[in-house]
């Protein structure tokens, strides 16, 4: 079965990055240009979703807690540019399951991807 | 303190710009000051004259005891060539529409990249920055008006042939203080799985 990843990232070309590592992997990818959009796209198919943290309108760790008080139930990992301990322990605090620092490296985000999606 | 802002003004924020593009294949050289040509983004194309397709990305960023931005702009041609390896093979071509809207979109998330490291660098020694959402430009030839402070560093990068020109500016409190550095930098690449 296919798994569905869901990319969060106010850059269209990150998407598009995250989408031809992991679509030959067998991913099929959903794509959302902020929280709020990707709030409204969410649904039960979704495996993964792999959340930037600074985006306008919904930011990536203002998600993690809507989905926590939406109890919502998916495994996100961030993907960011940034890399503070405090934002680290806060995402984790809010239910994120890992933190992967832009630019990424290809190998080691499908082994993430594999290793965390549902 | 003040040394230390000067050091990020100086030392980190064109760093953090060669950095970056490295990250995506694109080797920049440090030119000489470009203190003397800011009023324009100057001689980005490969004869040294205007370009007629520039892209610039820009983004603010503050903290209880500092506020600024920066500005990056160059070549369309450089902005594409630095895109990620995994989309590089399709083309960008300067005479599509929706190929702009890419090199924009590119050039606000190499800016955005370019402070996240300065910020990854403040953070790690006490100062904790919030940033604003990135924002990008582009057009023929695009000019700015000198900028009136005078701790501006505009600084030029050779992108061989084409050029980088960036701008970091920032104003902070006498009371900035700031801790020494840490080892609890995170770097480009790491994964943490909790």
């Amino acid at each position: 079965m296919v798994k569905v990843v869901m990319v969060v990232d106010d850059s269209a070309t990150i998407r598009q990055e995250v989408a031809a590592v992991l679509g030959p992997e067998g991913f099929k990818i959903v794509e959302a240009a902020d929280g709020e959009e990707a709030l409204g796209k969410l649904d039960s198919e979704v495996a993964l979703v792999l959340c930037d943290v600074n985006m306008p309108r919904m930011n990536g760790l203002d998600f993690l807690d809507q989905l926590k008080a939406r109890k919502i139930s998916v495994p996100v990992l961030m993907l960011t540019t940034e890399g503070q301990p405090d934002s680290i322990e806060r995402a984790k605090l809010a239910g994120a399951k890992g933190w992967i620092i832009k630019p990424f490296k290809a190998p080691q985000l499908i082994a993430a991807v594999k290793q965390v999606a549902r | 303190m003040n040394e230390f802002v000067s050091e990020v003004l100086e030392r980190f924020g064109p760093e953090a710009v060669c950095e970056v593009f490295a990250a995506y294949g694109v080797s920049l050289t440090r030119l000489p000051s470009a203190e003397g040509r800011a009023t324009i983004i100057p001689g980005l194309g490969r004869d040294g004259g205007s370009p007629d397709a520039t892209v610039a990305g820009f983004i603010g960023f503050s903290a209880p005891v500092l506020r600024g931005a920066l500005l990056m702009a160059s070549t369309f041609e450089v902005v594409a060539r630095a895109r990620p390896p995994a989309v590089r093979n399709k083309k960008l071509s300067s005479a599509s529409s929706s190929d702009w809207i890419l090199a924009r979109d590119w050039a606000g998330e190499l800016v955005n990249q370019v402070l996240g490291r300065i910020k990854n660098r403040m953070r790690s020694h006490g100062l904790l920055l919030e940033v604003s959402a990135p924002a990008a430009l582009s057009g023929q030839a695009l000019a700015f008006a000198k900028p009136k402070s005078p701790k501006t560093r505009p600084v030029l990068f050779d992108a061989h042939p084409d050029k980088v020109w960036f701008w970091l500016d920032a104003l902070w409190s006498s009371e900035v203080e700031a801790t020494g550095g840490s080892d609890e930098e995170r770097k480009a690449g790491d994964v943490i799985l909790f």
